[in-house]
């Protein structure tokens, strides 16, 4: 009894010791374990202590063959310097994981399809479509194929050590911050997740469907028109690669109208066939300037790619310098061993996105659409090449199963029930990294486009230039040649007559070397005007009219002009649309048929400088207008009131040379024929009653453009805590310093400017910082320069002593072992 | 001034367990201050106040080498909390750990004691 009477004494205090401990030990809810978490020691708290990097550092590392001195600068940028190659490679994976290393394994995790053993089930989807895809089977597929003793091993396994050395060193207390958050530890780095890397930039780039848009537009309006909607040729031409020809060309072919049967059927009734995924909206600009047209007579270059703006950025600032064999500046991927965009001490360069159509659809014939083994080709049955796939959350338990299918083309993806195999350039080519490393040796643009040759996805408007005076450009890549020709179309995949059959040869691809015009280039435009079928999805070239704009206008370019261009408010697209307004207003004043509302609009829009500048307040006014112009032209593609196919501004702007074209008439009003100003009266009116609802009188500030619209820069998890949100910008779509709609989440991710002279000068910033710690002053303490606009003093010592001390943060020394 | 003292000592006791051993070496220091103290029935409220210090301590040496304060906004950002929350619950997770702990080693250590008397 006296036993029970202790246990009875006892138990209640153990049992809430016990809950104590579980609670500390275990994640409840999203939660993580909270006695990890919280230890002031080893948790979430001792990040503080690794928000500053140690003014002076040692450490060894395995396999090193020398020591390695590391300088950081004033603004966190590693200056590696090493005597071998093997040596800087291996430095610059342990530097880059000392700063980046949750980004590196989210983004891997990303690419391979294991997220949800990370983050959980949430992720489920996303891993399912990466594993569907197959990027990381291509990536080892490559590694496979790799000599073991060649240039890309040798590059990825160094970085793979360097990488995996800091992973071995981490103490208590020294995990990056989001592996508190998710109560998580890193997982090692694999040489092959160095290859993820560019498949995942291809998927980001490449992986588009416009053959679905084509397919449900011809469904509803006819192939003819549905061409014209989308063409394969953009209407407006302002190429990369000028030919000689007088540039812009504007095409005011009027449109064929849409199909009877698109006016006849109503518009619940359409029936438009399958969806493919959105359209994501990076672009990019890049341009550069002959000795003959800047102001001191050397060469220029700017590049600031757009791609989606994260916190931590997706680039990384560094310098690498082995003696007398490599030195080089500039961003790279945390991950890759090669720096992507930056210069040399003879050779600057930079890329935009080509638009080409590297992607085909295969519509399959499956024995079984439910459990399918074979598909049909020529007439016979072919096996399937199957693969179970488990999906697990992080503590092991599995979330789902999938079977996931490929034919001799490549992965099978099923839309509306529809099966389709894909062939992609980007699942099937390789050698990108040793590519790009050979490019940061080159002495020379021609060097620069040896070393590139090899490139091939995803294809890059590549431009270089030298301390020579030399500029060119070159769209260079991996170009399928299909039958018929064009790929903008779904093709039949139980014919094998339908597969590619070669590249495109190099001698045909987009290129341009010294022209006359003495300025090249490119933001996504249309590279070429040419015979060959290079891609159907053509970005409206607004940008790259400015630029050619502003080039062609100045014969004296300074860097300090090249910053002003980058960015550049002024919105061609506006140019062109706000007259048109403007016009219809006149006509309809004329008419007697504008209202004092319209006027109003019409007098906003007149007094416009079409500048997207953070205070005014037209600009809100006409992105309303444009959207309700797209709404009202093109309702004949609409179901249940949403656009289910929308043409580009270009193809409006072919249009608005029509006035009388079939396609101003709404559906909807069956006993009015509308014509070209009726429509554009009612979108400026509808516009107007739009911005009112929303923000207010114009008066009142409310239609500000950086009140409407803003720059959301998201943390990596999408945690807002952590991420950069609401930020004022003065741009917009389609001008050179672009903001998109609807997140506003992408935009110049670089911007970099270099003169070439005797020795080279450059300036850059990228929003966000160095260090992925978002405990880390660090982490965003660049953002408000770049927000400014402001672009800084890139250092480029040529030895470690020339790093100035007064402008030196921090040095790590790495020594090999028993070194 | 001895109390003072004590709870000084146990609070260097905690600091040092969690320093040396993780977080759950709170409960151990915990059990063995219940186990050890004197008679009386404040052994836990003073582990709880000591642990709670130990662990302030030990913020406050981590807030010389880098910015707690900060560490606590983006924490309490991403938990929806202000930043005192966060705080109050690093130095309340001890208090709790240590105290009932305190608690479990006082309640063994009184039925060893009523055994031993029993005995005698």
């Amino acid at each position: 009894m006296r036993n029970l009477g202790r246990v009875a004494r006892l138990a209640p205090p153990v049992a809430v010791l016990g809950t104590v401990l579980y609670i500390g030990a275990c994640p409840v809810g999203p939660l993580p374990p909270l006695g990890p978490f919280l230890d002031p020691v080893a948790g979430i708290w001792s990040t503080a202590t690794t928000a500053t990097l140690p003014v002076r550092a040692d450490a060894t590392i395995a396999g090193l063959t020398d020591s390695v001195v590391i300088r950081y600068d004033d603004r966190h940028v590693p200056h590696v310097f090493a005597t071998r190659e093997d040596d800087a490679v291996r430095a610059l994976g342990y530097v880059v994981a000392r700063d980046r290393l949750f980004q590196m394994e989210l983004q891997t995790r990303a690419t391979d399809g294991t997220l949800t053993e990370l983050v959980g089930a949430a992720a489920l989807e996303l891993d399912q479509q990466m594993r569907r895809l197959g990027l990381a089977r291509s990536a080892e597929r490559e590694l496979a194929g790799l000599a073991a003793d060649g240039l890309d091993r040798r590059l990825i396994d160094a970085f793979a050590a360097g990488v995996n050395a800091w992973i071995d060193q981490l103490g208590r207390g020294q995990l990056p911050f989001e592996y508190h958050l998710l109560g998580r530890r890193p997982a090692r780095w694999q040489p092959v997740h160095s290859l993820y890397l560019i498949r995942r930039m291809g998927y980001t780039l490449t992986y588009f469907g416009p053959e679905f848009e084509r397919l449900r537009a011809a469904k509803v309006v006819g192939v003819q028109a549905a061409d014209a909607l989308l063409p394969v040729r953009a209407p407006i031409q302002e190429p990369i690669a000028p030919s000689g020809e007088s540039f812009p060309t504007f095409d005011r072919t009027p449109l064929p109208p849409p199909a009877p049967q698109a006016r006849s059927t109503t518009a619940n009734d359409r029936t438009l066939g399958p969806t493919f995924d959105p359209r994501r909206r990076g672009a990019s600009n890049n341009w550069a300037v002959a000795p003959s047209r800047s102001a001191s007579g050397h060469a220029l270059l700017a590049g600031d790619p757009h791609l989606e703006l994260t916190l931590p950025s997706v680039w990384y600032e560094v310098h690498v310098n082995v003696a007398d064999m490599l030195d080089v500046y500039g961003v790279t991927l945390p991950g890759s061993p090669a720096v992507i965009i930056g210069f040399n001490r003879d050779v600057a360069w930079s890329f935009t996105n080509s638009q080409a159509d590297v992607l085909d659809f295969y519509a399959e014939e499956l024995d079984d659409p439910d459990d399918p083994t074979q598909y049909r080709l020529d007439g016979a049955w072919q096996p399937l090449e199957r693969r179970i796939e488990e999906y697990r959350a992080a503590n092991g338990a599995l979330l789902a199963i999938d079977t996931v299918h490929a034919t001799h083309r490549g992965p099978v993806v099923w839309r509306d029930g529809r099966p389709y195999s894909i062939r992609w350039t980007v699942l099937e080519a390789s050698g990108a990294g040793g590519a790009v490393y050979r490019a940061n040796k080159a002495r020379s643009v021609g060097d620069w486009l040896d070393a590139m040759e090899t490139y091939e996805a995803p294809i890059q408007n590549g431009l270089v230039a030298d301390r020579a005076g030399t500029i060119a450009v070159r769209a260079g890549g991996w170009y399928p040649v299909r039958p018929g020709g064009r790929g903008d179309t779904i093709f039949d995949g139980t014919r094998s007559a339908s597969d590619w059959t070669g590249r495109l040869g190099l001698d045909r691809q987009p290129f341009a070397v010294d022209p006359a015009q003495g300025f090249l280039a490119s933001a996504n435009q249309q590279p070429l005007v040419g015979p060959d079928y290079l891609g159907g999805d053509p970005v409206s070239p607004w940008r790259a009219l400015r630029i050619n704009q502003l080039l062609r206008s100045d014969s004296t370019v300074t860097p300090a002009a090249m910053q002003r261009y980058q960015l550049d408010s002024r919105n061609v697209r506006a140019n062109v649309f706000v007259p048109a307004f403007l016009e219809a207003v006149t006509r309809g004043r004329a008419a007697g048929s504008v209202g004092s509302e319209v006027d109003d609009a019409a007098r906003i829009l007149d007094e416009w400088d079409r500048r997207y500048t953070k205070d005014n307040s037209a600009a809100v006014l006409f992105e309303l207008a444009m959207r309700e112009l797209a709404r009202l032209t093109w309702d004949e593609l609409a179901v249940n009131g949403t656009a289910q196919v929308r043409p580009s501004d270009m193809t409006l702007w072919r249009l608005l040379q029509d006035p009388a074209s079939l396609w101003w008439d709404r559906h909807e009003t069956a006993d009015v024929v509308e014509q070209r100003d009726a429509i554009l009266l009612a979108s400026l009116a509808a516009a107007r009653d739009t911005a009112r609802a929303r923000y207010g009188e114009p008066s009142d500030d409310g239609w500000r453009w950086d009140h409407a619209w803003s720059m959301n820069i998201y943390h990596a998890l999408r945690l807002p805590a952590l991420s950069a949100l609401g930020i004022p910008h003065a741009g917009g779509p389609g001008t050179l310093n672009p903001l998109y709609a609807p997140r506003g989440a992408e935009g110049a991710s670089w911007r970099m400017v270099v003169e070439l002279g005797p020795e080279v000068a450059a300036r850059g910033i990228y929003p966000g910082g160095q260090s992925g710690n978002p405990v880390s002053w660090r982490y965003d303490d660049r953002l408000p320069g770049w927000k400014n606009g402001e672009l800084h003093e890139l250092l480029f010592p040529k030895q470690s002593a020339d790093l100035p001390a007064d402008r030196t943060s921090a040095v790590l020394v790495l020594r090999p072992e028993g070194g | 001034m001895r109390t003072i003292a004590r709870i000084a000592l146990l609070a260097v006791a905690f600091a040092t367990a969690t320093l040396a051993f993780g977080w759950w070496s709170v409960a151990g220091v915990g059990i063995f201050w219940g186990l050890v103290a004197g008679p009386g029935r404040h052994a836990g409220r003073t582990a709880a106040l000591a642990a709670s210090l130990g662990w302030l301590v030990l913020l406050v040496v981590t807030a010389l080498q880098g910015p707690v304060l900060r560490v606590a906004d983006r924490v309490g950002g991403v938990l929806g909390v202000p930043w005192p929350v966060v705080v109050g619950i690093t130095l309340l997770f001890p208090a709790v750990l240590g105290g009932v702990g305190a608690v479990v080693g006082r309640v063994i250590r009184e039925g060893k004691g009523k055994r031993e008397r029993g005995k005698g």
